[in-house]
């Protein structure tokens, strides 16, 4: 990895620090040449990363509510939140909130990219 | 072409009208709304050529959810945009909420909308939840369903009652002493039976069936089923069969499955009724449209004829209206379908996601709806808008600009009532039922004290926190928001038209 500085997405350069202890690098996947989603882990956490617009996203891999895979989920509402194909509970990306589904929360993971490297960390 | 008194004449069409046992190409006839005979047309009759295409009866679907918790913010598009011209909303409202039900959509659908309430005074919860608790079903007010029943004659059309669990088969026949008392048929759910590991109640709603009475989800592939362990028809439900209890398909969110299917088949076990269940959780995939679950049953070997039958003239005599819909008898209200049946390659995936290929589809292309065309649009449902509800919590929706000063004064009102009343954060395993009774009591007492129509309170609420026009009961609506912002934009609301004025 890189120690150079570099503008991270989606923070300007400066604005985050780059290696804090928190973020942690997925390893084995290449911004550039995985398949999205593409599979990861945070810790114990098996996580699903998804490409939105030029950026990343990271969810937990089973949908809340049955703990479907959420390897064909659907992105939805402009690439904003996350539709499960099995019964259709939509959650936001932002925080993982159970839009049409009161009371599910979706884990969700910020993701950025060093170079070639993939970071992630639990979104707040 | 819209409804006119002059007649139409609809050339060419291949007609399958089982109920009157067609099946060949002729013309069909419609005048001031109704079906009429072909002889004695003028000569210069408005014709229309649809040649290629086939013509039956509009489409009943006797099993949808448009209002509630399920429901969609755009009712007619899982209507008559898709061929269908007459559904029933299964559970939807209860004898708590048929007047909210009413309020928001009496006369708001071109397809004919009729009610299937539920037992349980609120309607369905929806949303897994305590679906499955007896204790929801409070008291069952049986002078206020007969005076309902009297007062709205030819609205409900059959009494829905959920497998319940946990206090043995007594809801089922609760349910089943309700029909009967209201003289409908009883209409009964057995799905969902993987949130309720146990709860064999489905069972006995075989056996409290009777003839005329319908049990849907019949291919669902959860616990509770119609098969055995070894894949056989239950006997208990072969008995149900023969004594004239109809099965219908209900394709629903969890309730269509392949395997389940095919097996029935293989021993010649076949639906009455084909049903889709549409609803918010389904309709972007897998069920689509009732057209989709006709080409599902068609995959499993049925007949187009007898998929016609099973959507008109069968559901008419289940929801005992073959003199109002069903058939293309002249008199009838001009409720048409007309179709293509197109070929190639298509893939049907079940509730389970299994998937199966086939090599043709139903599609909807003409409603006619008390003699007005309507041309189909299958994709409209399918608007994230109709079925994605989400509270506009970042943002003051555009309908609050539609509020009058009377639903503004109530809102303030309202808050006011909902201020005393503490209610938590949305939660997965419990529902607070209780709450959610209250929550609705107070909306009406402010309601009544504000002297402001039912269908405005509801609205003023619902178009404060929602950008698209859904509807459900007010006491859950209120419940799933978070407590802090609906008082705060309440409050603000009231306090802006206080200032202005």
């Amino acid at each position: 990895m890189s120690d150079q500085p570099a503008a991270v997405e989606p923070y300007p350069a400066g604005s985050e620090p780059r290696h804090s202890a928190d973020w942690q690098v997925l390893e084995g996947l290449d911004p550039d040449t995985a398949e999205f989603p593409a599979q990861s882990r945070v810790g114990d956490q098996r996580i699903l990363v998804l490409r939105i617009g030029d950026g990343f996203r990271g969810v937990e891999r089973s949908c809340p509510h049955q703990q479907r895979s959420l390897h064909d989920a659907f992105l939805q509402a402009g690439d904003t939140m996350l539709r499960c194909r099995w019964h259709n509970y939509v959650f936001r990306l932002r925080d993982g909130k159970g839009i049409n589904c009161p009371g599910y929360k979706l884990k969700v993971f910020e993701v950025r990219r060093d170079n070639n490297v993939l970071l992630a960390r639990a979104a707040s | 072409m819209k409804s006119s008194t002059n007649p139409v004449l609809l050339k060419g069409a291949h007609v399958i009208d089982p109920g009157q046992g067609i099946d060949g190409v002729q013309d069909v006839a419609l005048e001031s709304g109704k079906i009429r005979p072909v002889a004695g047309l003028p000569s210069d009759v408005e014709t229309l050529d649809l040649t290629g295409s086939y013509l039956t009866p509009g489409w009943i679907d006797l099993h949808v959810h448009v209002y509630g918790t399920l429901g969609f913010a755009d009712p007619d598009s899982i209507g008559v945009c898709q061929g269908v011209t007459s559904y029933v909303e299964a559970g939807g409202p209860g004898i708590g909420t048929l007047d909210e039900f009413l309020a928001l959509l009496e006369g708001r659908t071109k397809t004919t909308l009729y009610a299937g309430p539920y037992i349980r005074p609120l309607g369905i919860l929806g949303l897994n939840f305590i679906e499955s608790n007896v204790r929801t079903l409070t008291n069952i007010p049986i002078a206020d369903w007969l005076d309902f029943h009297k007062a709205h004659p030819g609205l409900l059309r059959y009494i829905k009652v959920g497998a319940f669990s946990g206090y043995g088969y007594g809801p089922n026949k609760i349910g089943k002493g309700l029909a009967e008392i209201l003289d409908l048929p009883l209409y009964a759910h057995i799905g969902e039976h993987q949130l309720q590991p146990g709860n064999e109640s489905a069972y006995e709603i075989y056996r409290v069936s009777e003839a005329g009475d319908i049990v849907t989800h019949v291919y669902h592939g959860n616990e509770c089923g119609i098969l055995d362990k070894d894949g056989k028809i239950l006997p208990v439900v072969q008995e149900a069969k023969s004594r004239g209890v109809l099965f219908d398909v209900g394709f629903g969110g969890f309730n269509f499955s392949w395997r389940v299917a095919e097996r029935a088949w293989a021993q010649g076990f076949f639906p009455d009724i084909i049903s889709s269940d549409l609803q918010q959780f389904n309709v972007a995939g897998p069920a689509y449209s009732l057209a989709n679950v006709m080409t599902c049953c068609m995959k499993l070997g049925m007949s187009l004829r007898d998929a016609i039958e099973k959507v008109t003239v069968a559901p008419a005599k289940a929801l005992r209206m073959t003199d109002i819909a069903g058939t293309l008898k002249p008199g009838l209200p001009a409720d048409i379908t007309v179709f293509r049946v197109d070929r190639g390659a298509i893939t049907l995936t079940d509730t389970t996601n299994h998937t199966r290929p086939y090599d043709q589809r139903i599609v909807p292309t003409i409603t006619f709806k008390n003699g007005e065309r309507i041309d189909c649009d299958m994709e409209r449902c399918q608007n994230e808008r109709n079925w994605l509800i989400q509270i506009a919590e970042d943002h003051e929706p555009e309908g609050m600009k539609r509020l009058t000063v009377a639903q503004v004064a109530f809102l303030g009102v309202l808050a006011g009532k909902l201020a005393p009343i503490q209610w938590d954060e949305f939660s997965v395993q419990t529902l607070d039922y209780e709450k959610s009774l209250l929550l609705q009591a107070a909306f009406h007492q402010a309601r009544k004290e504000q002297n402001i129509p039912l269908r405005d309170a509801l609205t003023a609420v619902f178009d404060v926190f929602l950008d698209n026009p859904f509807t459900m009961q007010i006491g859950l609506f209120l419940l799933r928001l978070d407590r802090g912002f609906a008082l705060e934009r309440m409050r603000k609301v009231a306090s802006a038209q206080r200032k202005v004025a």
